[in-house]
């Protein structure tokens, strides 16, 4: 199988007509119905042509091999799920055409077909049938699928009884075990407990690297996609912007999503918070190269000539993800500043040598508070979100040849030693 | 296997050998409806048999004894009862197969399957509810001959299954010419109960073609379901035999409306999730 095309997309686009298609219009109708000329939408010279269609996708080509593990990404709305309806035959194309080789077996939502009035025995059944499974493929793995889902004590009650998590497990194990040429998975890994949203992710491993199966995978999770996939395909309003490696696209991908962006040099910020007794003007993360460490440097001025009982944060965030911090600076922790410093100065952190942030653009969020009169509380005189970003190249982690695969922000140098036991 | 999918497919391409293969989803389907029908109710399996003898015997009550039209010599009872097993198992499939685009735009929006597997279905469980109800039609059947009716086994008699063929192609057809008209027009959808309604009564059901004046009776012989209904009686009873007049035009009829149902259904089936 490896070697030949799975699925060959030719340049397909597929529109869809926005508001009313239901009015009654005979003569478009029955043009249409002859099959003469593309449906149009009923005329509204109101509204102009544009805006009354949207063009899911646009021209889109690819050629996936068999055996391939492709991954489809992009934001809401980018036509990624529009192309898995088109190759799993729910919509059809507007434009071009598509080869594909094998059978498809598809998967957008779990437990599709369903029904509740049924034991899971029965469900079983229909839904392998409906997914595409014969009665003697089905009988066949019909222990393995009961096996996985660990639902086997229930298999004569009726679904509707199930827990929303039993029915979940029972009806991905149904669609994980139907062997296609061709398996078509939307974002439905991401139901059920962690323990089980693990087992799906190891079941779609083992389809993946088999390698008979061609699997195409939307995911809004890049963590999934690069275990997955080890090609990506990224698409954007309708468009495929790039496709290629998982890791180059991911990365370009997440570089293009960031919410965080450092909108201005700080000294130009207006978007701060704070009551302003002292302010960031400057701020930066740089690499000594020579000392081998990290420093973290904040110029900074106040109004008055000592700012009283100061404190820093600099939360660090890996790019692209809101709420995922690397790590955090804080004065408060190790008692970092004394309890006055002067009106104008420059604060100076220093990483220790052994700690390196991985590769990656990180940005950092600044607040310089002060005390206000209370034993351990403070202020905020100058809060920045995004003050400032820094990027981080490949080779700046501790010179190591090759960097461990993983999704972890920070790495720690290791001494690694063996002896023998007695 | 290898499958190509185009922006245009002509409408004249029925798969049919598709529909084929996932045959056995038919199967799965009818037996998914039949085995839920009852569920949860205390006499469960039971209704099977119940719900024919109970409307047979409510039939009884009103046109056997209240209101009593000529029916040529059968016994009321049989009579009504014959016209509306037929008429059951045409509802059945002509109602759910109009609905069966637009009643499951959740399933068909998640999965693909050949859209003609559910119609198929419902003629599927249609004719096997149909069987129960023939099962207790000829029990009266042997009742009425045993206490001497007029009944007699003619060689016509084993047409019936053609009749049979006849209800559950009119059904079909109609049905995906509904269905296909409601993808756009959601208007169908509400004229659908009274066509039945009004269908019921423009087929002879509660009384006989023979009462009808000979004018009217040629308009009658264009609905389709009207030959059926009389060549069935004309089975089990003998009398009232049914002619080419009235075969011819229902014959055509109804294979008509199913190849331009099966086409019109193709066609609307392709993009209906985009509309629906």
């Amino acid at each position: 199988m490896r070697g030949e095309t799975s699925i060959s997309i030719e340049g397909v686009s597929k529109r869809y007509q926005l508001g009313s298609v239901a009015r009654l219009n005979l003569p478009a109708a029955v043009s249409r119905w002859l099959g003469r000329r593309p449906a149009e939408p009923a005329a509204r010279l109101d509204v102009p042509l544009d805006e009354r269609e949207f063009w899911a996708l646009r021209d889109v080509s690819m050629t996936i091999g068999a055996g391939e593990s492709v991954a489809f990404i992009g934001a809401n709305g980018a036509g990624k799920s529009t192309m898995l309806k088109i190759l799993s035959r729910i919509t059809p194309p507007t434009r071009g055409r598509v080869e594909i080789n094998g059978r498809v077996g598809t998967m957008l939502e779990v437990g599709t077909g369903f029904h509740p009035e049924l034991t899971g025995r029965d469900n079983v059944f229909l839904n392998g049938a409906i997914l595409g499974m014969s009665r003697r493929e089905i009988e066949s793995k019909f222990d393995a699928i009961v096996e996985f889902s660990g639902v086997g004590r229930f298999l004569d009650t009726p679904v509707k009884r199930y827990s929303s998590g039993m029915y979940v497990r029972l009806a991905f194990a149904v669609a994980s075990h139907l062997e296609p040429d061709v398996l078509i998975v939307d974002e439905v890994l991401a139901v059920g407990d962690a323990a089980f949203q693990r087992k799906c992710i190891e079941r779609m491993k083992t389809i993946a690297r088999a390698g008979d199966v061609t699997v195409l995978f939307v995911s809004h999770s890049l963590a999934n996609v690069k275990m997955l996939c080890g090609r990506c395909v990224w698409f954007d309003s309708g468009q495929v912007r790039m496709d290629g490696e998982t890791e180059a696209v991911a990365d370009a991908y997440l570089q293009a999503q960031s919410v965080w962006k450092v909108e201005a040099p700080i000294h130009e910020r207006t978007d701060r918070k704070g009551d302003g007794r002292w302010r960031a003007e400057h701020a930066e993360m740089r690499y000594d190269e020579p000392a081998g460490r990290w420093i973290f440097q904040l110029d900074y001025a106040a109004e008055a000539a000592e700012v009283e009982e100061p404190a820093l944060v600099v939360g660090i965030h890996r790019s692209g993800v809101p709420g995922d911090c690397a790590t955090v600076l804080d004065s408060r922790c190790m008692g970092g500043l004394p309890a006055r410093i002067p009106g104008r100065g420059r604060i100076h952190v220093l990483l220790p040598r052994d700690v390196a942030f991985a590769p990656g653009e990180y940005f950092c969020d600044l607040t310089c508070m002060a005390g206000n009169g209370v034993v351990g509380n403070y202020a905020f005189s100058d809060q920045l979100k995004a003050a400032f970003s820094f990027k981080v190249g490949p080779g700046a982690v501790f010179g190591w040849d090759r960097l461990p695969l993983t999704s972890a922000v920070m790495h720690v140098r290791q001494d690694w030693t063996v002896e023998e036991r007695a | 296997m290898r499958k190509t999918i185009e922006a245009d497919e002509p409408w004249w391409k029925l798969d049919l050998q598709e529909v084929w293969a996932y045959r056995h989803l038919v199967f799965l389907f009818s037996g998914r409806s039949l085995a839920t029908m009852y569920k949860q109710s205390i006499l469960g399996r039971a209704w099977f048999v119940i719900q024919p003898v109970v409307t047979a015997g409510m039939f009884y009550l009103v046109f056997g004894l209240l209101m009593r039209v000529p029916t040529g010599g059968m016994p009321y009872l049989l009579f009504y009862m014959s016209g509306m097993v037929l008429w059951y198992l045409f509802t059945n499939v002509f109602t759910q197969t109009a609905t069966s685009l637009s009643g499951n735009v959740n399933l068909y929006g998640k999965i693909y399957f050949p859209r003609l597997v559910l119609p198929l279905s419902y003629v599927a469980s249609g004719l096997v509810l149909f069987g129960l109800n023939l099962v207790v039609l000829v029990a009266f059947w042997i009742l009425f001959r045993l206490r001497g009716a007029p009944l007699a086994v003619r060689p016509g008699i084993l047409l019936m299954p053609l009749a049979v063929a006849q209800v559950v192609a009119t059904g079909l057809g109609f049905g995906l010419c509904v269905a296909a008209a409601t993808v756009r027009f959601r208007d169908a959808k509400f004229l659908l109960p009274t066509l039945v309604q009004f269908w019921m009564f423009a087929t002879p059901i509660f009384y006989s073609t023979s009462q009808v004046s000979p004018a009217v009776r040629k308009l009658v012989w264009l609905n389709p379901m009207a030959m059926p209904v009389e060549f069935f009686r004309h089975g089990l009873s003998g009398m009232n035999p049914v002619g080419l007049e009235a075969m011819l035009p229902a014959v055509l009829v109804t294979a008509v409306v199913l190849v331009a149902g099966l086409f019109w259904f193709n066609r609307a089936q392709r993009d209906f999730i985009d509309i629906v």
